[in-house]
């Protein structure tokens, strides 16, 4: 059991005058692996470091099952963490190095081996138990890091980019294992990346951070689809979002959007008329999987072919759309020359409508 | 003017005078080298070989710079002289314990000072204090030492020079220990704390392990200063405590009668410093430098 | 659940901070810090303290139960008078400057010879780590013994060339020179072993470039060598000229001092002056004129190391 709940959290390092962290009010379930996924500088590390105890909030309370942890030391907040380092202790076996917590803490010989043991089991490294870090390779550095923090039991994984270190392949692959461990043993998790596609697979809910302040809370699919501002929309997704700059040209009717390639009816479904006034600017942004894209010049956006990126199993394809590069996701069987002329259709339900101002999404 | 700009001055490559000026100042080159490393190499040569000389060919001349016979006449001469042995013992005795002290309590200073609970301030000024000390040359603190020494009534004792050299060492090993621990990398000290280490379990299970090369490689850098020293040595001891340094110093008023034991005595005297460089080596120059350059 | 957007609370005033869960930690610092500051200030700051203060008196050791009197400034009066006193003064920044310039050009060569085209860098290292691992003392002896006037090996090896031999640590004019000949080999290692790890930690790429634009081994030295080892070349500056002005042991055994006064170190006459003529107030005073002397030089390289 589990609980965490950050009350008005702020960290400002220093006499700096911005917050690594400003005003964080953040909870996270019992049970649940929450993601803090963010730009490198976003507050995401510091967030964790703040519920691990190794950093102390500037301001604000950390709760861990509604007793207040601030003044509580790191080793006394009964937490596991992982670190992008793995930070194993070099002079000690792999044995050794899972169980050392338990050691520090005054646990029997015999209780230490059976917990190391079980841990060794569950991440299959048994064989490794006797061998020193250096004698690992990544991939098995990464799980006795894991080992070290499941062994302890504790209320609390934290994981900081665990893993980073890794190549692309590795890296894949071990997603789907943490999901799947942290789904058996059932751990409360707080995990920490900058990797959006990790944020994506593998959280329960994943908060986005930027410069300190959370932009958006929700499961992958809910941030994913109806991002709150610009920047959410941008850094979910890969390519990632457009947003295709246009003016409010006309509310007869339906209203129209003024575009580099033309104009875009919008209907009251998609943007509530609230918000909209004539000439005013506005983003639209549209996901490259959500726009469909025929040769030559009919209904739609009139753009022009610049790259085909063929990526085996999809093509992405970037057009032209007056000085803005637009990215197309199509069927690996889309082939076109550069220049060649083309027409975007949006799908309405899919795309958002943004104040380039405030960044913020507007109202449906 | 960028250096793409200039125009060589030299023949152009491909040419056969290239090569050749290239050959030659090759040639040149190693011979220089060469001619410079006998120099430097010459004197150890010659402490060595002269400790095995006979006493003809020690000082003959022109000297003999190949020798063909050899004793160790000199060695036994040199340990029946009156307070060789005991300077031997003394050297090692105050050698061992000042190592042993400075490394103890300098690195315990220096893991408190890489660690970032103690104010800015107070640990920027302690840094500079300490580098201030290592600047002073020994011979400005030479007098108010003696006069302490003898007001305590340690003059020619083993905790004198002990407490010396402690204190000269000190800044060292602190400087030293403190770019070691700084390198470690801050995550393996943080899996410390998440673990529930006690800032004692942390210095004594997980840092100083990791940091025992460069422990090692410190406390190799003290021993030697100490092995070595004579100023000190020579100002607060006369008898009993009396330090190797000291006895060598000795022999220049007794001229050329006693080269063979001096040689004698400076080959023994080099036998534990040749033994701790050859595990230092790596490390030699961030020891050279106070750890100023990593090497 | 619906995402929620971060602008929510305002009204209230966020709850003040805990104290921190350091204090552990700072107690723990403090005790593993004291017993070497406490250390430290009995041992260095006391007796500098007391050497200020004896600087101000007179006082003659040797008499039994004698007292320091106090003089004020007398002693600093008398060395502005004092010929031997500028002497040592010119013999000491004579050796530190000529020492460390020599030591610093040959050792510049020798690294750059090392780190590039000699295969023999191995070698090389272990033939240089001799003169470092020879005690001061050891070498000043032996030294002694090879510019020996009459049988010494470096009047013999000059022989070999035609050149008569020489009074080396005899003559007025040759002694000096013999000194920082001896200082120089002692470090020229350090210099060269510190200069060479500089240039190996330079980016190897650099070269590379500076290769494919065609610039000449020269140029190359001039515009990307120095440049970018200078930070490298201050620290050893500054540490070298600080070693140099505490050079005791090799004049001590080499010369003491002569012949008359023309190796006097500044080390040397403090020493003379206090544990050969027991002046131990002028003996104070020279040290804190040499002590704020060096200290002014260092700070100026310090500061240029900072502006770096």
């Amino acid at each position: 059991m589990a609980n965490i709940r950050f009350d008005r959290v702020s960290k400002r390092f220093g006499n700096q005058q911005a917050a690594a962290v400003h005003d964080l009010n953040l909870e996270v379930h019992d049970k649940e692996l929450l993601t803090l996924v963010g730009p490198s500088g976003c507050g995401k590390s510091t967030t964790l470091n703040m519920l691990a105890g190794l950093e102390d909030p500037s301001e604000g309370l950390i709760y861990i099952d509604e007793r207040v942890v601030n003044d509580v030391p790191p080793g006394a907040r009964d937490i596991a963490m992982v670190f992008q380092s793995y930070a194993l202790y070099p002079h000690m076996t792999v044995r050794q190095n899972i169980g050392f917590g338990l050691e520090v803490r005054g646990i029997k010989k015999t209780e230490i081996a059976r917990r190391v043991d079980e841990a060794a089991q569950i991440l299959e490294i048994e064989p490794l138990l006797g061998r020193r870090p250096k004698e690992l390779s990544g991939g098995q550095r990464q799980r006795v890091a894991l080992g070290r923090a499941i062994t302890r039991d504790p209320k609390v994984f934290l994981l900081d980019e665990p893993l980073s270190n890794l190549d692309a392949q590795l890296r894949t692959q071990m997603r789907a294992e943490l999901r799947l461990l942290f789904r058996r043993i059932e751990g409360t998790v707080v995990y920490v990346t900058h990797d959006q596609a990790e944020a994506m697979t593998l959280s329960d809910r994943l908060v986005v951070m930027r410069n300190g302040l959370v932009q958006q809370v929700g499961t992958p699919l809910e941030v994913y689809n109806n991002p709150v501002n610009m920047f959410v929309g941008r850094f979910l997704g890969s390519p990632s979002m457009n947003m295709v700059d246009s003016t409010v040209a006309s509310l007869d009717g339906a209203a129209v959007l003024q575009t580099a390639g033309g104009a875009l009816p919008v209907t009251r479904e998609m943007v509530s008329g609230d918000e909209l006034t004539v000439d005013r600017p506005l983003a639209i942004g549209i996901r490259p999987e959500d726009i469909a894209i025929t040769l030559g010049h009919a209904d739609g956006l009139h753009a022009t072919i610049e790259v085909i990126e063929s990526m085996g199993a999809a093509n992405v394809v970037y057009v032209r759309l007056g000085s803005q590069r637009i990215a197309v996701t199509t069927p690996p069987t889309f082939q076109a020359a550069f220049d060649d002329p083309v027409s975007l259709r949006f799908d309405p339900a899919m795309t958002h409508f943004f104040d380039p101002q405030t960044e913020k999404v507007l109202a449906s | 003017m960028s250096a793409t700009t200039m125009t060589p001055v030299r023949p152009a490559p491909g040419t056969p005078n290239y090569h050749r000026r290239k050959q030659i100042g090759a040639i040149l080159l190693y011979l220089l080298t060469i001619a410079i490393m006998i120099v430097i190499a010459f004197p150890m040569y010659w402490l060595i070989t002269t400790s095995f000389k006979v006493p003809a060919d020690a000082t003959a001349n022109p000297p003999v710079i190949i020798p063909t016979r050899f004793t160790l006449d000199n060695y036994v001469n040199a340990f029946k002289t009156a307070g060789v042995s005991r300077a031997f013992v003394n050297s090692i005795v105050v050698a061992l314990a000042s190592t042993f002290f400075t490394t103890i309590l300098g690195s315990m200073a220096a893991y408190a000072l890489a660690k970032s609970y103690l104010s800015y301030a107070i640990r920027r000024g302690l840094m500079i204090w300490i580098l201030v000390t290592r600047i002073f040359p020994p011979v400005t603190t030479a007098i108010p030492y003696y006069v302490i020494v003898r007001n305590l009534h340690l003059g020619d004792t083993h905790t004198a020079l002990i407490i010396t050299y402690v204190a000269y060492g000190l800044p060292f090993v602190i400087w030293l220990m403190l770019g070691f621990f700084q390198d470690m990398p801050p995550e393996i000290e943080k899996a410390a704390i998440v673990d529930g280490c006690s800032f004692w379990q942390r210095f004594r299970r997980v840092i100083l392990p990791l940091a025992l090369p460069g422990l090692a490689v410190t406390s190799i850098f003290a021993f030697i200063y100490s092995w070595n020293e004579l100023l000190y040595a020579s100002m607060l001891t006369s008898f009993n405590a009396k330090t190797i340094p000291v006895v060598v110093s000795g022999f220049i008023s007794d001229q050329f009668l006693r080269w063979g034991e001096m040689t004698a005595i400076g080959t023994l005297m080099v036998i534990p410093v040749l033994i701790f460089a050859a595990g230092a080596q790596r490390y030699l120059v961030r020891g050279l430098t106070f750890g100023a350059v990593k090497g | 659940m619906t995402a929620i957007t971060p602008e929510i609370t305002q009204a209230q005033s966020p709850p003040p901070v805990l104290k921190q869960s350091h204090r552990g930690e700072k107690i723990g610092s403090a005790i593993f810090l004291a017993p070497a500051v406490a250390f430290l200030l009995l041992t260095s700051v006391y007796p500098l303290i007391y050497s200020l203060w004896l600087s101000f008196h007179s006082w003659n050791m040797t008499i039994p139960n004698s007292q320091p009197v106090w003089i004020g400034t007398r002693n600093y009066e008398r060395l502005w008078d004092d010929p031997d006193f500028w002497n040592s003064v010119q013999v000491t920044l004579i050796f530190v400057l000529v020492a460390v310039t020599v030591e610093f050009i040959f050792g510049m060569g020798l690294a750059l010879l090392a780190t590039s085209r000699i295969r023999a860098m191995g070698w090389i290292r272990t033939i240089m780590l001799f003169p470092l691992m020879l005690a001061p003392v050891v070498a000043g002896v032996l030294w002694r013994t090879l510019f020996q006037s009459s049988y010494g090996v470096i009047n013999w090896a000059i022989g070999l060339v035609g050149i008569p031999a020489q009074e080396w640590l005899g003559s007025p004019s040759q002694a000096l020179p013999a000194v920082i000949a001896v200082e120089v080999w002692q470090n020229l290692p350090v210099v060269t072993f510190i200069l060479a790890a500089g240039i190996q930690s330079l980016p190897l790429d650099l070269y590379k470039a500076a290769q494919v634009d065609g610039a000449s081994s020269w140029q190359i030295f001039r515009r990307i060598t120095l440049p970018l080892l200078k930070p490298v070349i201050l620290v050893l500056l500054l540490l070298r000229i600080m070693d140099a002005f505490k050079v005791f042991d090799i004049v001590f055994t080499m010369t003491y001092g002569g012949p008359g006064q023309t190796t006097e170190l500044m080390s040397m006459l403090i020493y003379k002056t206090g544990f050969k003529f027991f002046q131990v107030g002028q003996a104070s005073a020279m040290s804190w004129v040499f002590l704020v002397a060096i200290f002014i030089i260092s700070l100026f390289f310090i500061w240029r190391l900072d502006k770096e």
